[in-house]
C-alpha cells in the first residue's frame, strides 16, 4: 500500500527533478509550486507536470501509458483552485474518469474536478488517481478529534 | 449518408430552437459571430454541435461523454475548441491519438476550429465519423486555373 508520506515525497522529488534549483542536491517542496500558482495567476504547468510524474511513478506505469487532459477552472476573479481532469489508459483507450448516467437525457461525465489549493489536496488528488489505476493507497487521516 | 446540408439544417434548427424564437431566423452562424465578437464562453455553440451529433447519430445522451474547452491565448478565445469524446458504453476515448513514437504522450483531445458555420459542420462531421456514421466530404475549394 502506498502511504500519503510516499506520495508527498514523490511530489517533492518530481517537482525538484523538473524545476530543481541551480545548486546540486537542492530539494524543492511541491507545496511551494501551489503557492507560486496562486501568487502568479499563470497557467500552472509546474503544478500539473510533477503531479502526473508522481502518479506515473507510484503506479508503476511506463512513461506515456496514460493520456491526460487537465484544465484549471477560472472564475471571474481568476483561478478557483479546482482543476478539471480527464484520465485515459492509453493502452486500452479506456477513460478512467468516466461516470455513467442512468438517464437517457443526460450526458455521461468524462471529467472530475478536484481542488488543489494545498499540498494535502494535491496528495488527495494523486491518491484518487492511483486508486483509479488499481493501486491501494492509505486513507487520509480524519482531522476531527474528540 | 448524411449530407453537409443536413448537418447545417440540424445545427441551425437546434440553435434557433434553444437560443432563438424557433422561427428559423437565428442560425448557428449568428451564434459563432456573437461568440467571436463578445468574447464570452461559447456554451451555446458547443451545446449546439454536441446536440446535432446526438440527433444525427441517433445516440441517446447517456451513450456519449463529452468534455469541451474553448482555447484561449493571452488576449481572448482563439476560435479553436478542444473536445474529448468518450463512448460511454465501452468507456473508450474516441478522440485519443497515440503517436508513433513510444516515448511521446498520447493525446486524448482534438482541437477543432469553429470560427465559421462551415467549420462547425466540419466538426460535427468529424464526430459523426468517429461514431461510424457516413458523412459527405466537404467539397474542395480548389479548381483549375
Amino acid at each position: 500500500m502506498i502511504t500519503r508520506k510516499q506520495i508527498k515525497q514523490a511530489l517533492d522529488e518530481a517537482y525538484t527533478a523538473r524545476y530543481g534549483g541551480e545548486e546540486e542536491g537542492e530539494a524543492l517542496e511541491f507545496a511551494q509550486a501551489i503557492d507560486d500558482w496562486f501568487e502568479s495567476g499563470e497557467y500552472p504547468f509546474w503544478v500539473l507536470e510533477p503531479l502526473f510524474d508522481a502518479i506515473e511513478r507510484l503506479s508503476g506505469k511506463p512513461p506515456c501509458a496514460l493520456g491526460w487532459y487537465a484544465e484549471p477552472v477560472c472564475d471571474e476573479l481568476g483561478y478557483s483552485g479546482h482543476i478539471i481532469f480527464v484520465l485515459v489508459d492509453a493502452e486500452s483507450g479506456r477513460c478512467l474518469t468516466l461516470s455513467h448516467s442512468k438517464s437517457l437525457n443526460q450526458h455521461a461525465r468524462v471529467s472530475v474536478s478536484l481542488p488543489i489549493t494545498t499540498e494535502e489536496e494535491a496528495i488527495d488528488a494523486v491518491a484518487y488517481f492511483l486508486q483509479l489505476l488499481g493501486v491501494p493507497v492509505e486513507e487520509r487521516v480524519s482531522e476531527s478529534a474528540s | 449518408m448524411i449530407t453537409r446540408e443536413q448537418i447545417k439544417k440540424t445545427l441551425d434548427e437546434i440553435y434557433d430552437a434553444e437560443y432563438g424564437d424557433g422561427d428559423g431566423e437565428l442560425t448557428l452562424a449568428d451564434g459563432i459571430s456573437f461568440w467571436l465578437q463578445n468574447g464570452e464562453y461559447p456554451f451555446d455553440v458547443i451545446e449546439t454541435i454536441v446536440e446535432a451529433v446526438y440527433e444525427l447519430s441517433g445516440k441517446p445522451h447517456n451513450a456519449l461523454g463529452w468534455y469541451a474547452e474553448p482555447l484561449r491565448d493571452e488576449w481572448s478565445y482563439t476560435g479553436e475548441i478542444a473536445f474529448v469524446l468518450v463512448d460511454a458504453e465501452s468507456g473508450r476515448c474516441l478522440t485519443m491519438h497515440r503517436p508513433d513514437r513510444a516515448d511521446a504522450e498520447a493525446s486524448i483531445s482534438i482541437a477543432l476550429p469553429v470560427t465559421t458555420e462551415e467549420e462547425a459542420i466540419d466538426a460535427a462531421a468529424y464526430f459523426l465519423r468517429l461514431l461510424g456514421v457516413a458523412v459527405e466530404e466537404r467539397p474542395s475549394h480548389g479548381g483549375d486555373v
